[in-house]
């Protein structure tokens, strides 16, 4: 990845098609709540809050992916405490007035961020989300468990 | 079209009625016929806000990919501050998730079987809500002065316990039930 940031140009913003997607893989617990109503363990329009200091919103670009002969669910793998993942259109993300833009990153070439993102704009997006891996409820539960022992443990110490 | 403070002054009124701890003293100590006891749902809600928030000070930088930050310790302070003002007297409720953004914000949510409410604290400050009511399809949003005003009057309806058996008896804030259905 480092070398092909190195020897390939980044796409232009304008350049990447509507109709493909905008990956976001979700990790658990932070991206994940557990909804009473529905009764099980669904997306947090957090989840597609800023994600960096600099208020972009990062993800994988399915465009770039696809090109290069991989599945788009390629590098959900490697993302750590990966519990399900979402695609966003571009067409329909730049309808919401958001750019979307490739952000090659050391680790990752195809990395893309979208940026322009306001507190508003979070349920929108949530609700434009089309689910590619759907949320593993029982991971999401254990995750959680996970999260409330080590917790119960620091504060018994 | 979404309500706002300006057209719905009533919203700021408060939904539920709360009794401050100094009005709970008894005028004269044998007026209880009985100890008064910490209830433990309070414990349980208070103890939940408190973990949340401590799991959000274990985040590391870069946690949800590259260029996210860590969240700074005045907007975790701020949230559970928030949250524990705005259930100030509430026996029965649950604890909110604090859900942690990349950009160091953090969200308030509940959701319930009657509703859910977000409030969104972003690092420089501001605030962002949204609200549903189940119960009449309502829904409600607004910022800064007015998402605090908001989440004030909805978070105790809100979180109101659900296995409670006074739930059956707290209203939702009766302003929102024709303004925004």
């Amino acid at each position: 990845m480092k070398i092909m940031k190195i020897l390939r140009r980044p796409r232009q913003s304008s350049s990447l098609l509507p109709d493909r997607g905008f990956v976001r893989t979700l990790q658990a617990p932070d991206h994940v709540v557990f909804d009473k109503a529905e009764g099980r363990y669904r997306l947090s329009s957090k989840a597609f809050g800023p994600s960096t200091a600099d208020r972009n919103l990062s993800g994988d670009l399915e465009e770039l992916i696809v090109q290069d002969g991989l599945q788009v669910s390629a590098f959900y793998p490697a993302v750590p405490r990966a519990i399900g993942a979402v695609e966003l259109k571009i067409g329909a993300v730049r309808t919401l007035g958001l750019e979307v833009h490739h952000h090659p990153v050391e680790a990752n070439w195809y990395h893309g961020s979208i940026s322009g993102i306001k507190s508003s704009h979070k349920d929108k997006l949530k609700r434009i989300a089309i689910s590619l891996i759907d949320i593993d409820q029982l991971e999401a539960a254990r995750f959680e468990r996970e999260k409330n022992a080590a917790l119960n443990d620091n504060a018994s110490q | 079209m979404l309500p706002t403070l300006s057209s719905a002054p009533d919203f700021l009124q408060p939904a539920i009625e709360f009794t401050s701890p100094q009005a709970c003293q008894p005028s004269r100590p044998w007026q209880f016929a009985r100890p008064v006891e910490p209830s433990q749902k309070v414990a349980a809600w208070s103890a939940g806000l408190k973990q949340s928030a401590q799991r959000l000070l274990t985040l590391k930088q870069g946690w949800d990919g590259p260029g996210s930050s860590e969240i700074p310790l005045n907007v975790v302070r701020r949230a559970s501050q928030l949250v524990a003002d705005a259930l100030a007297g509430i026996d029965f409720a649950e604890a909110p998730y604090l859900v942690p953004g990349g950009d160091g914000s953090v969200q308030v949510e509940w959701h319930e079987k009657h509703g859910e409410l977000e409030l969104d604290l972003s690092a420089d400050g501001k605030l962002h809500i949204v609200g549903r009511n189940y119960l009449t399809g309502a829904e409600f949003e607004g910022e800064d002065e007015e998402a605090l005003a908001l989440f004030f009057r909805w978070a105790a309806w809100v979180a109101a316990f659900d296995g409670h058996e006074d739930h059956e008896d707290t209203e939702a804030p009766p302003a929102i039930l024709e303004f925004a259905a």
